[in-house]
């Protein structure tokens, strides 16, 4: 079964529009619709509704705004040149997307850019067949990772331009209560570029040549070769902490992993399943979209990508 | 009693200090003995992990204890100990903090950057229900702010005034590492 990405965007993105009523009227005579207009905009300043456009043609006849009307406000108005004056409901905020755009067109005309990278990402449509097919692999090493010792949750960290597996990790709450697969990951990351704090217990100890590199054979699966390149002296270079690297987890992070991996500037996140009750981007909160947080990353959840389908190739 | 307690989490600051790090500190204390189970301060430049908050340190310090202690749970231990830090947990250890079930924290400054216990976001008290038909699972923080927050607050701006902003790239990243 053909999997599907959602990009996990800020609610706002998904939003239906929402409306806000103003009052609207006619202009008695084309001929002073210019002058009326110069008028409005000094005495009704739109400041607050920059996307709305103050005219509308309709019929043959010009509309055009004049104010927001507030609930419970008696909407009596006495304006030079304007007749049958009304109350009508526009859109309240300026459409982000063209499906928002295009809903927000039936009420009243609006201004709107599109941003054609957000379309695709709104669709679900930013990545190409290849892109896909290393998506669903390195999600199937997460996997494995989760199997291992029959976690709860796996994950991996990718350095996706040398297409590198750099850390690997599976939640191990009977060891510690912290110890969730992307901790784990975060904290291989640190050991490879000369740091970390957590050793694992000796039976499951890796050693620096687990890290292998990935390719992906034309029918699509995983094949995993020793990495020739001495990732290890590489990274303590290049990198810091886990900037522009993707990680691959089973499950959506908690809230505490969501914001460790904010702290560790993780580039781009992926997972299938969700967590309604502490998931920190998508479910309960989503950490990476908030305006006020100094880094944001990319977050993708797979949908229809079960063990079953990927294990079935 | 909270400033005794607070004074040794400012000692664990001032720890933090000497090595560079932010300074932000620690101490988990058992209700009872009124005894310092563990300490704690930023270690994430020691170890290039941008999470190795004082307040994770101070928790696997709490891990080892039971782990030698033999057979003590944590998750029995911490809901009789009481937490002190210098500044707001961030988002990650509040709800790490939930995790292993510590119910109760004091802390000095708040943390408008990334604070978890109301700068940021409310992750101490949120309600995080189980899963269906199961009550919540974890216990909500019972927070109290502004414990000598001038001291932390002023060992913070000491810090950050070290910090020299025409730096080359490469000190500007070392920096970046040390925010908390
Ligand atoms: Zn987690
Ligand atoms: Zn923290």
């Amino acid at each position: 079964m053909e999997g599907k990405f959602e990009a996990v965007l800020h609610d706002d993105y998904y939003k239906d529009i929402e409306l806000c009523w103003f009052s609207c009227g006619l202009i008695a005579d084309k001929k002073e619709a210019a002058q009326i207009i110069k008028k409005l905009a000094i005495s009704h300043p739109m400041s607050n509704y920059l996307h709305l456009k103050r005219v509308k043609q309709f019929n043959d006849e010009l509309h055009v705004l004049i104010k927001r009307v507030e609930d419970n406000e008696d909407s009596m108005l006495f304006i030079e040149g304007i007749t049958q004056i009304y109350t009508i409901q526009v859109p309240l905020k300026k459409p982000l997307t063209r499906k928002q755009f295009i809903e927000s067109q039936k009420f009243w005309n609006c201004h709107f850019f599109e941003d054609k990278k957000l379309e695709k990402y709104v669709a679900g449509l930013m990545f190409t067949s290849e892109e896909i097919e290393r998506h669903k692999c390195y999600m199937k090493l997460a996997q494995d990772e989760a199997t291992k010792i029959m976690s709860p949750a796996g994950g991996l960290i990718v350095d996706p331009e040398q297409d590198i597996i750099l850390a690997r990790g599976y939640t191990n709450t009977k060891w510690h209560p912290l110890q969730h697969a992307v901790m784990k990951c975060i904290d291989e990351v640190a050991r490879l570029q000369g740091g970390g704090a957590w050793n694992e217990p000796a039976a499951v100890n890796r050693t620096s040549d687990d890290k292998r590199r990935i390719s992906v054979d034309i029918d699509g699966t995983a094949v995993e070769q020793e990495s020739g390149a001495p990732v290890e002296k590489r990274s303590k270079i290049e990198s810091y902490l886990c900037t522009k690297y993707d990680l691959y987890t089973t499950h959506e992070p908690c809230i505490m992993c969501s914001m460790a991996l904010v702290h560790s500037r993780i580039g781009r996140v992926f997972y299938i399943h969700p967590d309604p009750f502490a998931g920190g981007i998508g479910s309960r909160v989503k950490i990476h979209c908030r305006t006020n947080i100094n880094h944001h990353f990319e977050v993708f959840r797979m949908h229809d990508f079960d063990k079953k389908d990927l294990y079935n190739e | 009693m909270e400033e005794k307690w607070m004074s040794e989490a400012l000692k664990m600051a001032e720890v933090a200090v000497e090595s560079r790090e932010v300074p932000v500190g620690c101490v988990i204390v058992n209700n009872q003995e009124q005894k310092i189970l563990a300490r704690g301060c930023n270690e994430v430049n020691a170890t290039l992990n941008a999470t190795r908050h004082a307040e994770m340190i101070a928790i696997d310090k709490l891990m080892e204890l039971c782990r030698s202690n033999g057979g003590t749970k944590l998750e029995e231990l911490t809901p009789k100990c009481t937490l002190y830090v210098t500044v707001e947990p961030c988002i990650m250890c509040t709800y790490g903090l939930r995790l292993v079930k510590l119910t109760r924290v004091f802390f000095g400054c708040h943390n408008e950057r990334f604070g978890g216990c109301g700068s940021m976001m409310n992750a101490h008290d949120m309600e995080l229900g189980g899963p269906a038909g199961v009550p919540a699972l974890l216990p909500p923080l019972l927070v109290t702010s502004g414990i000598m927050k001038e001291i932390a607050i002023e060992l913070l701006q000491e810090f950050y005034k070290g910090e020299n902003p025409n730096a080359p790239e490469e000190k500007m990243k070392r920096k970046r590492r040390h925010e908390n």
